[in-house]
């Protein structure tokens, strides 16, 4: 009777923890690919006019995400939320393991003006980049993102729908993962922090990288 | 006696008229005063960017279901209510033409989801500063929402705030 009682409660607490991980898991919306993809080349400028091309995806972490200047709900929200979450991995990782946060800009004509004023609202090091319609495309791809920039009404006013996942960038400039909304913090830095661990474990023994 | 006949039809032709608007002035009140809207706000964004947003969470407290069909500020050139979905692993923005709020209900505008798109800002915003929204129901009725101005990272109203 007594083993029974005792039974159960191991049961239970084994289901409540399990639970408990599950929940915790769904929080993070993250995919590792399979194998990494390096990202082709392409050629954007950044909003200080710099060049920036997939050359500069190297030597640290990268976080990329699509989006446009004219998008006050989601792109902002995504933007608010990748500074926390950076703030959380300084937390968990040395500081030269931070990873850049770039912010691809789809829709360059309204975009040029204010893509500066806009991103670094969020963290003065996060980076606006931009091209041509052709260009921001190439880069997309690269990526494994997508852009549909619609048709103006009477006004000229047209929406943009885009990838909504975040791309995570290896310092060689592979595309390793992909994390989709709603990018809680604490999570996705758990999950990133294990991501970065784990890819510079696998290649530290005479890799050569 | 013809004259003062014509006087008591006018007084009452006027008297109708008085008690009917007096009337409609009370449902129109009744029905705006049963929809409230709570911590309206509206995130700063830099000088410059044409699209600011608006959320709120609206409550009935009426009987009655109540529906939202535009909304409008003298800040702002128009106001559009909209919704953003992630479908497909793609994020888009819907315009939507009009947000039921049912009987003794709430419905949440919120980040991520439905909102109230502000287009063309005609004076600069400033932290702490407010906007003056007017939602406007289905028969008619408007409803007075003043939302202040904050930066995304402020506690009450970050960008994550479910701890």
């Amino acid at each position: 009777m007594t083993l029974k009682r005792r039974q159960l409660r191991v049961v239970a607490t084994i289901a409540a923890v399990v639970a408990w991980a599950t929940i915790a898991v769904a929080r993070v919306n993250g995919v590792i690919l399979d194998s990494p993809a390096l990202v082709q080349a392409f050629t954007l400028d950044d909003h200080n006019g710099k060049p920036f091309t997939a050359n500069s995806l190297k030597g640290h972490w990268s976080l990329v995400l699509a989006g446009f200047t004219n998008c006050p709900d989601v792109c902002p929200f995504t933007l608010a939320n990748l500074e926390q979450v950076v703030a959380e991995l300084g937390l968990r990782v040395r500081p030269d393991r931070l990873p850049a946060v770039i912010f691809l800009a789809v829709d360059p004509d309204r975009d040029r003006p204010n893509l500066k004023d806009y991103v670094v609202q969020f963290h003065p090091d996060f980076l606006g980049v931009t091209g041509s319609i052709d260009q921001v495309d190439r880069a997309l791809k690269g990526i494994d993102a997508v852009a549909i920039r619609g048709k103006p009404d009477a006004r000229g006013n047209y929406q943009v729908t885009h990838s909504a996942a975040v791309a995570v960038i290896d310092p060689q400039g592979r595309l390793v993962a992909k994390i989709s909304p709603p990018f809680e913090p604490a999570p996705t830095a758990q999950f990133l922090a294990d991501l970065f661990h784990q890819r510079e474990n696998a290649r530290a023994p005479g890799s050569g990288q | 006696m013809i004259g003062s006949r014509f006087a008591l039809r006018r007084f009452a032709v006027i008297g109708s008229a008085l008690v009917g608007a007096v009337l409609v002035t009370v449902m129109l009140a009744s029905a705006g005063e049963s929809l409230k809207a709570e911590n309206a706000w509206v995130p700063w964004a830099p000088p410059g960017l044409k699209v600011h947003v608006a959320y709120m969470t609206i409550v009935n407290r009426g009987a009655a279901d109540q529906v939202i069909v535009s909304a409008e500020s003298a800040d702002y050139e128009r106001i559009e209510l909209h919704r953003s979905v992630v479908a497909d692993g793609v994020s888009t923005m819907q315009a939507i033409g009009e947000v039921r709020i049912p009987a003794n209900g709430r419905v949440e505008f919120a980040p991520t989801g439905l909102h109230l798109m502000l287009i063309g800002p005609r004076r600069p915003q400033a932290v702490d500063g407010h906007v003056q929204i007017v939602l406007r129901l289905s028969g008619g009725e408007e409803v007075e929402v003043s939302a202040v101005v904050r930066r995304r990272d402020d506690e009450e109203h970050g960008a994550h705030s479910h701890h």
